[in-house]
């Protein structure tokens, strides 16, 4: 979906119209969730936490002064929504342990291993939160610095700043399993 | 351009394409950078790869709960970041325009008054022909509610007929129909606190918390929105409100608090027609079994027996033709569709007689349709030959002919094959024996 075409759906969205506001959802329900699922870990399902974004975001579509701006205000409320929900005592006792992506590993990708993927997994859960916030945002939505900013409620600089330190952070942490420099 | 430098950029650009040239220059040099790079392009990938796949049911759930939600209502404004406040503002936004459509679409009067919708998964399809009378409605919501088998759609059902007697009982009040207004309240009582709070209790565990949250913020606005209304209207009025008001608030602090179903309220014998549609519509959505549901699928037929005949004695044959639609409904689906699946089910000998039971109790009950069409004065007569009419398929399912309501297996009982035989294996009836000995 381009960004003329996505203006359009929330405009009409704001209207009343059902059926652009499920392609917006289409749009955004991946990046979406997957960031919440990063957020979240285990303490909530990524699921749960998509849906109550989505539903709030549609019962408060026409507070939306700036449609351009939808990206960057349902990635606020998903923010909001997940927070609120870590604040509050875990639901769940599993074990933190993530599942690594399920992929075969080949000879040469070694960063699909399993061993590299809980490494990975264990690496991200160890970034402090801003960090993991801003450097998950960046990767799943390809969001630029400047929506960043605004989905993050800080400057364009912090944010930047934030992901570069967490991809350092990671990069040190990773750098055994890959066979690469710290 | 250094190592230091040129680190810097690497980690905060996407690809080497948003690299200044310097930057590349100084990377495609340098196995250190490069390396870098390489990294931390292997650590994004390993970060897009890492999500845990989720449930492919939950984005269509999404689809069922957002196309029961109301349209929000234009320009309402943030009044504080509080997040409590933005739902009650969400939520008067959503009661507003749920009401305004459905004055357009002729489901509310005009005159009813402004209340929120409750937003609950997806909501049954509207009539084509949408009732306008109480009477009307409340049969085709129970013409919707046993023709239904998943507690989504008895949530969804309950809720519209919640707000519905909602609106019933504000209509009354201020209308000083002080006998009215009380029953409609235990009814309203008896939908929320007993059917739609224990219907939300066997939704799924996903669905439950986002449609309990969305119910019970939505009921506790409505009870504010009735105590304030009974501040403002005269004290009688006032005080015909506010036990309203209060069904709303312990509603929805029940809902919140996923408490499942109260105890139905104490006077279960003594009310009208409407009254006893309530109340078996309700046992119908928390029945357990499809011979429970049958069971109450027959009072409720019973039930709009007896609004038939109110309705066409009263002169209104058309209403009685609708309601006659609804008994249909009702008889085929609720009554005879249980029967036919309990006894699909090898029932034991007892539930094989309770079903019997229940097919001559449907039947009965729209017998008296056809006693009182008998004696009926003329002005009644169309009305009552409408709704026998408009019936007639479920009559006949539950053993009645479609033309004059004669018993669909002629004979005496005991030839049925339903009941022992009185004669105890005399080929006749007791007495006649003894008459035709000279």
């Amino acid at each position: 979906m381009d960004h003329e075409t996505e203006l359009d759906c929330v405009r009409r969205a704001q209207a009343g119209d059902r059926a652009a506001f499920s392609a917006l959802v289409d749009r955004y329900w991946s990046p979406v969730r997957a960031w919440l699922d990063g957020l979240a870990g285990d303490r909530e399902p990524a699921d749960d936490l998509a849906q109550e974004t989505f539903l709030k975001a549609w019962l408060s579509l026409r507070q939306l002064s700036e449609p351009a701006a939808f990206r960057v205000w349902v990635f606020r409320i998903a923010k909001t929504e997940a927070l609120a929900q870590l604040r509050k005592p875990a639901r769940r006792t599993e074990a933190l342990t993530r599942e690594p992506a399920t992929r075969q590993p080949g000879p040469a990708q070694a960063l699909e291993t399993a061993e590299a993927g809980a490494a990975f997994a264990a690496a991200v859960r160890g970034l402090a939160d801003p960090y993991r916030t801003a450097y998950l945002l960046w990767t799943h939505d390809q969001m630029a610095y400047t929506e960043m900013s605004r989905v993050l409620e800080t400057t364009e600089e912090t944010a930047r700043w934030r992901v570069c330190e967490a991809r350092r952070r990671l990069a040190r942490a990773m750098a055994p399993h890959l066979g690469g420099k710290s | 351009m250094n190592c230091a430098s040129a680190e810097s950029w690497l980690l905060a650009a996407r690809t080497a394409a948003d690299l200044p040239e310097g930057v590349r220059g100084h990377v495609a040099g340098c196995d250190h950078c490069r390396g870098l790079q390489r990294l931390v392009s292997a650590i994004d990938r390993q970060a897009a790869g890492a999500v845990r796949p989720g449930d492919p049911a939950a984005r269509r759930r999404l689809d069922t709960i957002l196309a029961a939600l109301p349209d929000p209502r234009p320009g309402v404004r943030r009044a504080s970041r509080a997040r409590s406040h933005v739902l009650a503002l969400l939520f008067v936004a959503v009661g507003v325009v749920g009401w305004l459509v459905g004055w357009a679409t002729g489901r509310v009067a005009p005159t009813r008054p402004v209340e929120p919708t409750i937003p609950v998964v997806a909501p049954p399809d509207p009539a084509p022909n949408p009732p306008n009378s109480f009477d009307l409605r409340l049969a085709h919501f129970a013409a919707e509610v046993t023709g239904q088998d998943a507690p989504a759609a008895f949530a969804a059902s309950l809720t519209a007929v919640a707000q519905d007697i909602r609106a019933e009982a504000v209509r009354t009040a201020e209308a000083g129909r002080i006998r009215d207004t009380p029953r409609l309240v235990a009814m309203h009582d008896r939908v929320v606190r007993h059917g739609l709070a224990g219907v939300l209790a066997r939704l799924p565990s996903d669905t439950r918390r986002t449609v309990s949250a969305s119910v019970s913020a939505a009921l506790a606005l409505a009870g504010e929105d009735l105590a304030r209304r009974a501040d403002a209207v005269a004290p009688a009025v006032g005080e015909l409100l506010r036990p309203l008001a209060e069904s709303c608030a312990k509603g929805a602090d029940q809902i919140r608090g996923a408490k499942g179903p109260a105890a139905p309220p104490a006077s279960e014998v003594g009310g009208g027609p409407d009254d006893e549609l309530i109340r078996h519509s309700v046992r119908f959505v928390l029945a357990e079994s499809a011979l429970a549901k049958a069971d109450a699928s027959a009072d409720v037929s019973a039930a709009v027996a007896q609004l038939i005949t109110s309705v066409a004695f009263d002169g209104r044959p058309d209403e009685a033709s609708q309601l006659g639609v609804s008994l249909d409904a009702i008889i085929l689906k609720g009554v005879a569709g249980n029967l036919d699946r309990t006894l699909a089910g090898q029932p034991t000998a007892a539930a094989r007689e309770e079903a019997a039971g229940i097919r001559q109790r449907s039947s009965r009950a729209t017998q008296a349709l056809e006693r009182n069409l008998a004696k009926a004065p003329p002005a009644a007569r169309a009305g009552l030959e409408r709704a026998l009419n408009a019936s007639a398929k479920g009559r006949e399912s539950v053993g009645h002919s479609p033309d004059g309501g004669k018993p669909a297996q002629k004979g005496p009982p005991w030839k049925k094959g339903d009941f022992e035989h009185p004669g105890k294996g005399n080929a006749v009836p007791p007495g006649w024996q003894k008459k035709s000995v000279p």
